[in-house]
Protein backbone atom coordinates (compact mmCIF):
# COMPACT_ATOMS: atom_id res chain seq x y z
CA UNK A 1 0.00 0.00 0.00
CA UNK A 2 2.42 2.41 0.71
CA UNK A 3 4.53 1.54 -2.11
CA UNK A 4 1.74 2.22 -4.70
CA UNK A 5 1.08 6.04 -2.22
CA UNK A 6 4.95 6.35 -2.85
CA UNK A 7 4.86 5.63 -7.14
CA UNK A 8 1.47 7.30 -7.40
CA UNK A 9 3.35 10.59 -5.43
CA UNK A 10 6.15 10.18 -7.50
CA UNK A 11 4.08 9.71 -11.06
CA UNK A 12 1.93 12.94 -10.05
CA UNK A 13 4.97 14.96 -9.26
CA UNK A 14 6.87 14.08 -12.66
CA UNK A 15 4.12 15.09 -14.37
CA UNK A 16 3.46 18.04 -12.50
CA UNK A 17 6.96 19.51 -12.87
CA UNK A 18 6.59 18.49 -16.67
CA UNK A 19 4.10 20.17 -17.23
CA UNK A 20 4.89 23.85 -15.48
CA UNK A 21 8.49 22.92 -17.47
CA UNK A 22 6.27 23.51 -21.34
CA UNK A 23 8.15 25.93 -23.19
CA UNK A 24 4.95 28.32 -23.54
CA UNK A 25 4.35 28.39 -19.48
CA UNK A 26 7.95 28.82 -18.57
CA UNK A 27 8.18 31.54 -21.20
CA UNK A 28 5.08 33.17 -19.78
CA UNK A 29 6.42 33.17 -15.92
CA UNK A 30 9.89 34.40 -17.08
CA UNK A 31 7.85 37.12 -19.18
CA UNK A 32 5.72 37.93 -15.95
CA UNK A 33 8.93 38.09 -13.70
CA UNK A 34 11.07 40.58 -16.53
CA UNK A 35 7.48 42.86 -16.74
CA UNK A 36 7.67 43.07 -12.66
CA UNK A 37 11.29 43.93 -12.82
CA UNK A 38 10.99 46.82 -15.58
CA UNK A 39 8.51 48.22 -13.51
CA UNK A 40 11.10 48.44 -10.31
CA UNK A 41 13.53 49.56 -13.09
CA UNK A 42 15.84 47.24 -12.83
CA UNK A 43 16.83 46.63 -16.57
CA UNK A 44 19.78 43.70 -16.38
CA UNK A 45 17.40 41.38 -14.46
CA UNK A 46 14.84 42.35 -17.25
CA UNK A 47 16.77 41.59 -19.77
CA UNK A 48 18.27 38.46 -18.16
CA UNK A 49 14.67 37.29 -17.96
CA UNK A 50 13.05 38.01 -21.20
CA UNK A 51 16.48 36.27 -22.80
CA UNK A 52 15.36 33.06 -20.73
CA UNK A 53 11.52 33.63 -22.35
CA UNK A 54 12.80 34.27 -25.66
CA UNK A 55 14.88 30.92 -26.04
CA UNK A 56 11.11 29.47 -24.80
CA UNK A 57 8.99 31.45 -26.85
CA UNK A 58 10.32 33.24 -30.03
CA UNK A 59 7.41 34.10 -31.27
CA UNK A 60 5.52 36.20 -28.60
CA UNK A 61 5.12 40.04 -29.53
CA UNK A 62 5.27 40.91 -26.21
CA UNK A 63 8.63 39.87 -25.40
CA UNK A 64 9.87 41.20 -28.21
CA UNK A 65 8.64 44.34 -27.76
CA UNK A 66 9.98 44.65 -24.31
CA UNK A 67 13.55 43.97 -25.62
CA UNK A 68 13.39 46.40 -28.03
CA UNK A 69 11.77 48.45 -24.77
CA UNK A 70 14.87 47.41 -22.82
CA UNK A 71 17.23 48.28 -25.51
CA UNK A 72 15.97 51.96 -26.37
CA UNK A 73 16.85 52.74 -22.73
CA UNK A 74 19.95 51.40 -23.06
CA UNK A 75 20.50 53.47 -25.99
CA UNK A 76 20.67 51.10 -28.44
CA UNK A 77 18.11 52.20 -30.81
CA UNK A 78 19.30 49.96 -34.25
CA UNK A 79 18.35 46.71 -31.81
CA UNK A 80 15.32 48.20 -30.68
CA UNK A 81 14.30 49.00 -34.19
CA UNK A 82 14.77 45.73 -34.94
CA UNK A 83 12.82 44.12 -32.30
CA UNK A 84 10.00 45.60 -32.86
CA UNK A 85 9.84 45.18 -36.50
CA UNK A 86 9.87 41.24 -35.55
CA UNK A 87 6.95 41.84 -32.71
CA UNK A 88 5.09 43.90 -35.63
CA UNK A 89 5.53 40.92 -38.36
CA UNK A 90 4.42 38.16 -35.94
CA UNK A 91 1.40 40.22 -35.74
CA UNK A 92 -0.56 40.72 -39.10
CA UNK A 93 -3.74 42.62 -37.69
CA UNK A 94 -4.82 45.49 -35.83
CA UNK A 95 -2.67 44.19 -32.78
CA UNK A 96 0.48 45.58 -34.62
CA UNK A 97 -0.51 48.87 -32.88
CA UNK A 98 1.19 49.00 -29.89
CA UNK A 99 4.93 48.41 -32.12
CA UNK A 100 4.12 50.11 -34.66
CA UNK A 101 3.32 52.98 -32.39
CA UNK A 102 6.37 52.15 -30.48
CA UNK A 103 8.81 51.98 -33.19
CA UNK A 104 7.62 55.18 -34.51
CA UNK A 105 8.41 56.97 -31.03
CA UNK A 106 11.91 56.08 -31.36
CA UNK A 107 11.84 57.24 -34.96
CA UNK A 108 10.70 60.62 -34.27
CA UNK A 109 13.20 60.99 -31.39
CA UNK A 110 16.01 60.07 -33.84
CA UNK A 111 14.36 62.68 -36.04
CA UNK A 112 14.08 59.79 -38.61
CA UNK A 113 10.76 61.58 -39.45
CA UNK A 114 9.99 60.10 -42.99
CA UNK A 115 10.42 56.58 -41.80
CA UNK A 116 8.37 57.41 -38.51
CA UNK A 117 5.41 58.57 -41.17
CA UNK A 118 5.53 55.61 -43.34
CA UNK A 119 4.90 53.50 -40.45
CA UNK A 120 2.23 55.63 -38.85
CA UNK A 121 0.29 55.49 -42.39
CA UNK A 122 -0.26 51.97 -42.61
CA UNK A 123 -2.83 52.93 -39.28
CA UNK A 124 -4.35 55.65 -40.70
CA UNK A 125 -6.49 53.34 -42.64
CA UNK A 126 -7.94 51.54 -40.30
CA UNK A 127 -11.59 51.69 -38.81
CA UNK A 128 -10.37 53.11 -35.17
CA UNK A 129 -7.03 54.03 -34.27
CA UNK A 130 -5.05 53.57 -31.22
CA UNK A 131 -5.34 56.15 -28.43
CA UNK A 132 -2.19 58.52 -28.97
CA UNK A 133 -2.14 58.43 -32.24
CA UNK A 134 -3.85 60.77 -33.80
CA UNK A 135 -1.11 63.41 -32.76
CA UNK A 136 2.34 61.63 -33.41
CA UNK A 137 0.94 61.29 -37.20
CA UNK A 138 0.14 64.78 -36.66
CA UNK A 139 3.52 65.66 -35.91
CA UNK A 140 4.90 62.84 -38.20
CA UNK A 141 2.79 65.27 -40.72
CA UNK A 142 4.29 68.42 -39.88
CA UNK A 143 7.78 67.40 -39.72
CA UNK A 144 7.40 65.94 -43.32
CA UNK A 145 5.75 69.48 -44.79
CA UNK A 146 2.19 68.32 -44.94
CA UNK A 147 0.72 70.77 -42.36
CA UNK A 148 -2.69 71.20 -44.47
CA UNK A 149 -2.85 67.37 -43.93
CA UNK A 150 -1.83 67.58 -40.29
CA UNK A 151 -4.82 70.00 -39.71
CA UNK A 152 -7.10 67.87 -41.33
CA UNK A 153 -6.15 64.97 -39.10
CA UNK A 154 -6.99 66.62 -36.08
CA UNK A 155 -10.18 67.78 -37.19
CA UNK A 156 -11.26 64.60 -38.39
CA UNK A 157 -13.60 62.65 -36.36
CA UNK A 158 -12.03 59.12 -36.21
CA UNK A 159 -12.67 56.73 -33.48
CA UNK A 160 -10.09 55.76 -30.97
CA UNK A 161 -9.52 53.43 -28.93
CA UNK A 162 -7.51 52.82 -25.66
CA UNK A 163 -4.32 50.57 -26.25
CA UNK A 164 -6.11 46.93 -26.27
CA UNK A 165 -2.79 45.28 -23.89
CA UNK A 166 -2.40 46.17 -20.36
CA UNK A 167 1.06 47.99 -20.44
CA UNK A 168 3.89 50.17 -17.54
CA UNK A 169 4.79 53.42 -19.32
CA UNK A 170 7.77 54.96 -18.03
CA UNK A 171 9.77 57.92 -19.30
CA UNK A 172 13.31 58.01 -20.14
CA UNK B 1 -10.06 72.51 -23.88
CA UNK B 2 -8.51 69.53 -25.27
CA UNK B 3 -10.86 70.35 -28.48
CA UNK B 4 -10.23 73.99 -28.81
CA UNK B 5 -6.52 73.21 -28.35
CA UNK B 6 -6.62 70.91 -31.09
CA UNK B 7 -8.90 73.81 -32.98
CA UNK B 8 -6.57 76.31 -32.34
CA UNK B 9 -3.76 74.12 -33.71
CA UNK B 10 -4.60 72.81 -36.62
CA UNK B 11 -6.17 76.53 -37.32
CA UNK B 12 -2.72 78.14 -36.69
CA UNK B 13 -1.21 75.22 -38.96
CA UNK B 14 -3.10 76.35 -41.86
CA UNK B 15 -1.64 79.43 -41.85
CA UNK B 16 2.31 78.73 -41.72
CA UNK B 17 4.81 77.67 -44.47
CA UNK B 18 5.99 74.04 -43.06
CA UNK B 19 9.91 75.40 -42.69
CA UNK B 20 8.05 77.40 -39.99
CA UNK B 21 5.88 74.43 -38.23
CA UNK B 22 8.90 72.38 -38.47
CA UNK B 23 10.60 74.78 -36.39
CA UNK B 24 7.93 75.32 -33.86
CA UNK B 25 6.98 71.97 -33.38
CA UNK B 26 10.48 70.30 -33.31
CA UNK B 27 12.14 72.61 -31.13
CA UNK B 28 11.94 74.58 -27.77
CA UNK B 29 11.55 77.90 -29.12
CA UNK B 30 8.80 80.29 -27.68
CA UNK B 31 5.84 79.47 -29.84
CA UNK B 32 5.63 75.45 -28.89
CA UNK B 33 3.00 75.99 -26.72
CA UNK B 34 0.36 76.92 -29.96
CA UNK B 35 0.61 73.43 -31.05
CA UNK B 36 -1.75 70.57 -29.47
CA UNK B 37 1.44 68.51 -28.55
CA UNK B 38 5.17 68.36 -27.32
CA UNK B 39 8.18 68.36 -28.57
CA UNK B 40 9.88 65.06 -30.06
CA UNK B 41 11.89 63.65 -26.96
CA UNK B 42 8.60 63.99 -25.28
CA UNK B 43 7.29 61.42 -27.28
CA UNK B 44 9.59 58.93 -25.76
CA UNK B 45 7.55 58.79 -22.70
CA UNK B 46 4.76 57.12 -23.92
CA UNK B 47 7.01 54.36 -25.35
CA UNK B 48 5.33 51.31 -23.64
CA UNK B 49 6.31 47.85 -22.25
CA UNK B 50 3.76 45.44 -22.34
CA UNK B 51 2.20 42.97 -20.00
CA UNK B 52 2.44 39.20 -20.92
CA UNK B 53 -1.10 38.09 -22.40
CA UNK B 54 -2.68 36.19 -20.01
CA UNK B 55 -1.68 32.53 -20.83
CA UNK B 56 -4.84 30.95 -19.19
CA UNK B 57 -5.40 27.52 -17.73
CA UNK B 58 -8.59 26.69 -15.71
CA UNK B 59 -10.23 23.40 -17.21
CA UNK B 60 -13.50 22.57 -16.37
CA UNK B 61 -13.72 19.75 -14.60
CA UNK B 62 -16.55 17.92 -12.40
CA UNK B 63 -14.55 18.72 -9.39
CA UNK B 64 -14.73 17.22 -5.80
CA UNK B 65 -17.99 16.45 -4.31
CA UNK B 66 -17.43 17.82 -0.32
CA UNK B 67 -15.59 20.70 -1.35
CA UNK B 68 -17.00 23.55 -2.65
CA UNK B 69 -15.44 25.03 -5.74
CA UNK B 70 -14.13 29.07 -4.69
CA UNK B 71 -14.98 31.01 -8.41
CA UNK B 72 -18.41 31.92 -8.91
CA UNK B 73 -20.09 31.43 -12.52
CA UNK B 74 -20.38 34.17 -14.12
CA UNK B 75 -23.33 36.30 -14.95
CA UNK B 76 -25.33 34.67 -17.94
CA UNK B 77 -24.23 31.81 -17.25
CA UNK B 78 -25.62 28.56 -15.00
CA UNK B 79 -25.91 25.17 -14.26
CA UNK B 80 -27.86 21.99 -13.30
CA UNK B 81 -25.92 19.56 -11.51
CA UNK B 82 -27.71 16.12 -10.04
CA UNK B 83 -25.70 14.17 -7.29
CA UNK B 84 -26.29 10.64 -6.34
CA UNK B 85 -24.37 10.17 -2.82
CA UNK B 86 -25.30 6.39 -1.87
CA UNK B 87 -24.54 6.67 2.18
CA UNK B 88 -24.40 2.58 2.70
CA UNK B 89 -24.17 1.83 6.68
CA UNK B 90 -23.80 -2.24 6.95
CA UNK B 91 -23.32 -1.73 10.46
CA UNK B 92 -26.80 -1.04 10.94
CA UNK B 93 -28.23 -2.67 7.69
CA UNK B 94 -28.90 0.67 6.39
CA UNK B 95 -28.79 3.06 2.96
CA UNK B 96 -29.55 6.27 2.01
CA UNK B 97 -29.74 7.25 -1.52
CA UNK B 98 -29.24 11.04 -1.18
CA UNK B 99 -29.52 12.77 -4.80
CA UNK B 100 -30.08 16.46 -4.37
CA UNK B 101 -30.29 18.48 -7.18
CA UNK B 102 -28.73 21.33 -7.57
CA UNK B 103 -28.79 24.81 -9.46
CA UNK B 104 -26.33 27.33 -9.89
CA UNK B 105 -26.78 30.97 -11.31
CA UNK B 106 -24.46 33.39 -11.89
CA UNK B 107 -25.52 36.68 -10.60
CA UNK B 108 -22.75 39.08 -11.23
CA UNK B 109 -20.89 41.29 -9.30
CA UNK B 110 -18.58 38.10 -8.03
CA UNK B 111 -22.05 36.91 -6.39
CA UNK B 112 -23.51 33.26 -7.39
CA UNK B 113 -27.17 31.70 -6.20
CA UNK B 114 -27.66 27.98 -5.46
CA UNK B 115 -30.36 25.50 -4.70
CA UNK B 116 -30.02 22.17 -4.03
CA UNK B 117 -33.13 20.10 -3.81
CA UNK B 118 -32.54 16.42 -2.57
CA UNK B 119 -34.88 13.61 -3.42
CA UNK B 120 -33.66 10.67 -0.86
CA UNK B 121 -34.63 6.96 -1.08
CA UNK B 122 -34.28 5.49 2.54
CA UNK B 123 -33.56 1.81 2.76
CA UNK B 124 -33.59 -0.23 6.09
CA UNK B 125 -32.86 -4.23 5.72
CA UNK B 126 -33.16 -6.36 8.45
CA UNK B 127 -31.24 -6.00 11.70
CA UNK B 128 -32.16 -8.22 14.40
CA UNK B 129 -29.46 -7.08 16.86
CA UNK B 130 -31.80 -3.75 16.19
CA UNK B 131 -34.67 -5.72 16.71
CA UNK B 132 -35.50 -5.16 13.05
CA UNK B 133 -37.31 -8.26 11.57
CA UNK B 134 -37.72 -6.89 8.03
CA UNK B 135 -36.67 -4.44 5.42
CA UNK B 136 -38.70 -1.65 4.93
CA UNK B 137 -37.77 1.40 2.10
CA UNK B 138 -39.29 5.12 2.08
CA UNK B 139 -39.05 8.16 -0.90
CA UNK B 140 -39.30 11.76 -0.66
CA UNK B 141 -37.68 14.84 -0.45
CA UNK B 142 -34.92 15.94 1.93
CA UNK B 143 -34.10 19.37 3.54
CA UNK B 144 -33.99 22.40 1.11
CA UNK B 145 -30.30 24.25 1.15
CA UNK B 146 -30.04 27.55 -0.45
CA UNK B 147 -26.84 29.32 -0.93
CA UNK B 148 -25.25 32.40 -1.84
CA UNK B 149 -21.59 32.41 -2.94
CA UNK B 150 -19.69 35.46 -2.93
CA UNK B 151 -15.97 35.58 -4.72
CA UNK B 152 -13.52 37.70 -2.96
CA UNK B 153 -10.39 37.17 -4.92
CA UNK B 154 -9.23 35.14 -7.76
CA UNK B 155 -6.38 33.15 -8.88
CA UNK B 156 -3.60 35.41 -9.01
CA UNK B 157 -1.24 32.89 -11.40
CA UNK B 158 -2.52 29.77 -12.24
CA UNK B 159 1.26 28.43 -12.39
CA UNK B 160 2.50 29.67 -9.11
CA UNK B 161 1.70 27.58 -5.92
CA UNK B 162 2.00 31.02 -4.00
CA UNK B 163 0.39 33.52 -6.02
CA UNK B 164 -3.12 34.37 -4.64
CA UNK B 165 -5.43 31.91 -4.92
CA UNK B 166 -9.24 32.17 -5.23
CA UNK B 167 -11.05 33.02 -2.20
CA UNK B 168 -15.17 33.18 -1.11
CA UNK B 169 -17.72 33.24 1.21
CA UNK B 170 -20.65 30.98 1.42
CA UNK B 171 -24.38 31.84 3.33
CA UNK B 172 -25.94 28.95 3.75
CA UNK B 173 -29.51 28.18 4.70
CA UNK B 174 -31.85 25.25 5.26
CA UNK B 175 -35.14 24.70 5.68
CA UNK B 176 -36.46 21.81 7.06
CA UNK B 177 -38.62 20.39 4.40
CA UNK B 178 -38.00 16.57 4.89
CA UNK B 179 -40.66 14.63 6.70
CA UNK B 180 -39.09 14.23 10.34
CA UNK B 181 -42.52 13.96 12.54
CA UNK B 182 -45.46 11.32 12.51
CA UNK B 183 -43.20 8.73 11.24
CA UNK B 184 -44.10 4.96 11.30
CA UNK B 185 -42.87 2.24 13.65
CA UNK B 186 -43.11 0.24 10.70
CA UNK B 187 -40.78 1.79 8.34
CA UNK B 188 -37.77 1.54 11.24
CA UNK B 189 -36.90 4.96 10.86
CA UNK B 190 -36.60 4.79 6.55
CA UNK B 191 -39.56 7.12 6.50
CA UNK B 192 -37.61 10.41 8.09
CA UNK B 193 -35.62 12.41 5.17
CA UNK B 194 -34.98 15.21 7.17
CA UNK B 195 -33.39 16.43 10.64
CA UNK B 196 -36.43 19.11 10.87
CA UNK B 197 -33.77 22.00 11.60
CA UNK B 198 -33.43 25.53 10.28
CA UNK B 199 -30.11 25.69 9.88
CA UNK B 200 -27.88 28.54 9.24
CA UNK B 201 -24.11 28.66 8.08
CA UNK B 202 -20.91 30.14 6.43
CA UNK B 203 -18.24 28.55 4.34
CA UNK B 204 -14.69 29.63 3.39
CA UNK B 205 -13.98 28.52 0.32
CA UNK B 206 -10.52 28.76 -1.66
CA UNK B 207 -9.05 27.11 -4.53
CA UNK B 208 -6.08 27.35 -5.60
CA UNK B 209 -4.68 26.40 -9.35
CA UNK B 210 -0.87 25.03 -9.98
CA UNK B 211 -1.19 23.91 -13.45
CA UNK B 212 -1.46 20.59 -13.72
CA UNK B 213 -3.10 20.23 -10.00
CA UNK B 214 -5.90 22.18 -7.74
CA UNK B 215 -5.80 22.33 -4.38
CA UNK B 216 -9.54 22.86 -2.93
CA UNK B 217 -10.41 23.67 0.55
CA UNK B 218 -13.82 24.20 2.85
CA UNK B 219 -14.34 25.14 6.23
CA UNK B 220 -17.53 26.16 7.70
CA UNK B 221 -19.46 26.50 10.73
CA UNK B 222 -23.34 25.57 11.00
CA UNK B 223 -25.76 26.51 13.59
CA UNK B 224 -28.59 23.91 13.50
CA UNK B 225 -31.54 25.92 15.39
CA UNK B 226 -33.61 23.81 17.79
CA UNK B 227 -36.72 21.67 16.65
CA UNK B 228 -39.33 19.90 18.65
CA UNK B 229 -39.06 16.42 17.34
CA UNK B 230 -41.55 13.21 18.01
CA UNK B 231 -41.08 9.29 18.97
CA UNK B 232 -38.80 7.22 16.45
CA UNK B 233 -36.80 10.20 15.29
CA UNK B 234 -33.46 9.60 14.58
CA UNK B 235 -30.46 11.68 15.06
CA UNK B 236 -28.42 13.15 12.65
CA UNK B 237 -25.61 10.75 13.33
CA UNK B 238 -27.47 8.29 12.09
CA UNK B 239 -27.79 5.87 15.02
CA UNK B 240 -29.70 7.55 18.22
CA UNK B 241 -33.16 7.87 18.48
CA UNK B 242 -35.75 8.57 20.47
CA UNK B 243 -37.73 5.70 22.14
CA UNK B 244 -41.39 5.01 20.47
CA UNK B 245 -42.94 5.66 23.64
CA UNK B 246 -41.41 8.49 24.42
CA UNK B 247 -43.11 12.24 24.09
CA UNK B 248 -42.15 14.99 21.91
CA UNK B 249 -38.53 16.48 22.80
CA UNK B 250 -37.15 19.78 22.46
CA UNK B 251 -33.91 19.10 20.45
CA UNK B 252 -31.09 21.32 20.56
CA UNK B 253 -28.12 20.07 17.92
CA UNK B 254 -24.26 21.06 19.09
CA UNK B 255 -22.12 23.65 17.09
CA UNK B 256 -21.62 21.85 13.77
CA UNK B 257 -18.32 21.92 11.67
CA UNK B 258 -17.66 21.30 8.25
CA UNK B 259 -13.87 20.61 6.67
CA UNK B 260 -13.01 19.05 3.69
CA UNK B 261 -10.18 19.47 1.45
CA UNK B 262 -9.24 18.12 -2.41
CA UNK B 263 -6.09 17.51 -4.37
CA UNK B 264 -6.98 17.57 -8.34
CA UNK B 265 -4.97 16.28 -11.50
CA UNK B 266 -6.24 17.30 -14.41
CA UNK B 267 -4.35 15.05 -17.10
CA UNK B 268 -6.05 16.15 -20.11
CA UNK B 269 -7.03 19.84 -20.11
CA UNK B 270 -8.99 19.67 -23.12
CA UNK B 271 -11.31 17.18 -21.84
CA UNK B 272 -11.28 17.73 -18.41
CA UNK B 273 -10.22 14.36 -17.52
CA UNK B 274 -8.51 13.90 -14.17
CA UNK B 275 -8.63 12.47 -10.75
CA UNK B 276 -9.04 13.78 -7.48
CA UNK B 277 -7.98 12.36 -3.33
CA UNK B 278 -10.26 14.63 -1.24
CA UNK B 279 -10.67 14.39 2.77
CA UNK B 280 -14.11 15.19 4.12
CA UNK B 281 -15.25 15.35 8.03
CA UNK B 282 -18.14 16.77 10.23
CA UNK B 283 -17.67 17.17 13.76
CA UNK B 284 -20.77 17.84 16.04
CA UNK B 285 -19.97 19.41 19.17
CA UNK B 286 -22.25 19.02 22.42
CA UNK B 287 -22.85 22.85 22.59
CA UNK B 288 -24.52 25.04 20.53
CA UNK B 289 -23.08 28.27 19.48
CA UNK B 290 -26.34 30.38 20.44
CA UNK B 291 -28.76 27.95 22.47
CA UNK B 292 -26.73 26.39 25.16
CA UNK B 293 -25.84 22.85 25.74
CA UNK B 294 -27.06 20.52 23.24
CA UNK B 295 -28.87 17.62 23.92
CA UNK B 296 -28.71 15.64 20.47
CA UNK B 297 -25.48 13.39 20.54
CA UNK B 298 -21.99 14.75 20.04
CA UNK B 299 -20.39 13.01 16.84
CA UNK B 300 -17.12 13.46 14.26
CA UNK B 301 -16.30 11.62 10.91
CA UNK B 302 -13.53 11.95 9.15
CA UNK B 303 -14.05 9.96 5.35
CA UNK B 304 -11.59 9.78 2.30
CA UNK B 305 -12.41 9.64 -1.34
CA UNK B 306 -10.94 8.96 -4.45
CA UNK B 307 -12.60 10.30 -7.19
CA UNK B 308 -12.39 10.27 -11.31
CA UNK B 309 -13.66 12.70 -13.76
CA UNK B 310 -14.24 13.83 -17.43
CA UNK B 311 -15.67 16.60 -19.34
CA UNK B 312 -17.65 15.26 -22.57
CA UNK B 313 -19.24 17.45 -24.37
CA UNK B 314 -16.92 20.57 -23.75
CA UNK B 315 -18.19 23.49 -26.64
CA UNK B 316 -18.21 26.87 -25.94
CA UNK B 317 -22.00 27.28 -25.30
CA UNK B 318 -22.69 24.11 -23.47
CA UNK B 319 -20.45 21.52 -21.74
CA UNK B 320 -20.87 18.50 -19.44
CA UNK B 321 -18.82 17.28 -16.53
CA UNK B 322 -18.81 13.96 -15.14
CA UNK B 323 -17.79 12.73 -11.43
CA UNK B 324 -17.62 9.39 -9.88
CA UNK B 325 -15.77 8.26 -6.85
CA UNK B 326 -15.77 6.59 -3.01
CA UNK B 327 -16.28 7.71 0.43
CA UNK B 328 -14.04 5.37 2.77
CA UNK B 329 -14.50 6.02 6.55
CA UNK B 330 -11.34 7.12 8.26
CA UNK B 331 -12.22 8.06 11.29
CA UNK B 332 -15.27 8.25 13.50
CA UNK B 333 -16.32 9.11 16.62
CA UNK B 334 -20.11 8.27 17.49
CA UNK B 335 -20.26 7.67 14.15
CA UNK B 336 -21.24 4.73 11.40
CA UNK B 337 -18.55 3.55 9.37
CA UNK B 338 -20.40 4.74 6.19
CA UNK B 339 -19.31 3.57 2.60
CA UNK B 340 -20.50 6.02 -0.07
CA UNK B 341 -20.58 5.57 -4.07
CA UNK B 342 -21.01 9.00 -5.68
CA UNK B 343 -21.54 10.21 -9.03
CA UNK B 344 -22.58 13.33 -10.50
CA UNK B 345 -23.14 15.13 -14.21
CA UNK B 346 -23.36 19.00 -14.01
CA UNK B 347 -24.15 20.59 -17.28
CA UNK B 348 -23.02 23.93 -17.79
CA UNK B 349 -25.01 26.59 -19.82
CA UNK B 350 -22.05 29.00 -20.82
CA UNK B 351 -23.28 32.72 -20.82
CA UNK B 352 -20.76 35.25 -23.01
CA UNK B 353 -18.57 34.92 -20.21
CA UNK B 354 -17.74 31.23 -19.75
CA UNK B 355 -18.04 29.36 -16.93
CA UNK B 356 -16.21 29.38 -13.57
CA UNK B 357 -12.89 29.63 -13.15
CA UNK B 358 -11.85 29.58 -16.66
Amino acid sequence: MKKIVLLTCLALSATGCAATTEPSVRAYLHERKAFEELGKGHLAAAEADLKLALRDNPKEPSILNNMAYIKYKEGDDRKAIGYLEQARALRNNDNDEPYILNEARILIVRHRYRRALSLLSLIEPRRTWPKGYRKMLAKALIHNGQNAKAMAILLENHDETATSESSLSVSR
Amino acid sequence: MRSFSLYFGALFLFFLQPVEARALSSGSGAGDFLLPFSDDAAVAKDFQALAPPFLPWGPNTSGPFFTGTAEVEPVGSWYIEPFAYDYMTPGISASSLSMPMRLGVGLGHNLEFDTFLPLIQNWQGAAPSQGIDRSASHFGVGNTHFEVKWQLTSDGNVYLPFAMPAMALTFDFWIPSGQYQNLNPQDYGADQLGNGTYNEGVMFLLRKHVKPFMVYIQLGDIVENPAAVGPGYTFNNGTDQIPWNSGSVHMVDGNLTYYAGALEYVANTEWGAGGLLELYGETQSGTSLFFGPANAPAWSFLWIAPEVEITWPHAQKFSATWGAGVALPVTESNYPKTYTPMGTVTLYFNGPFGYRGM
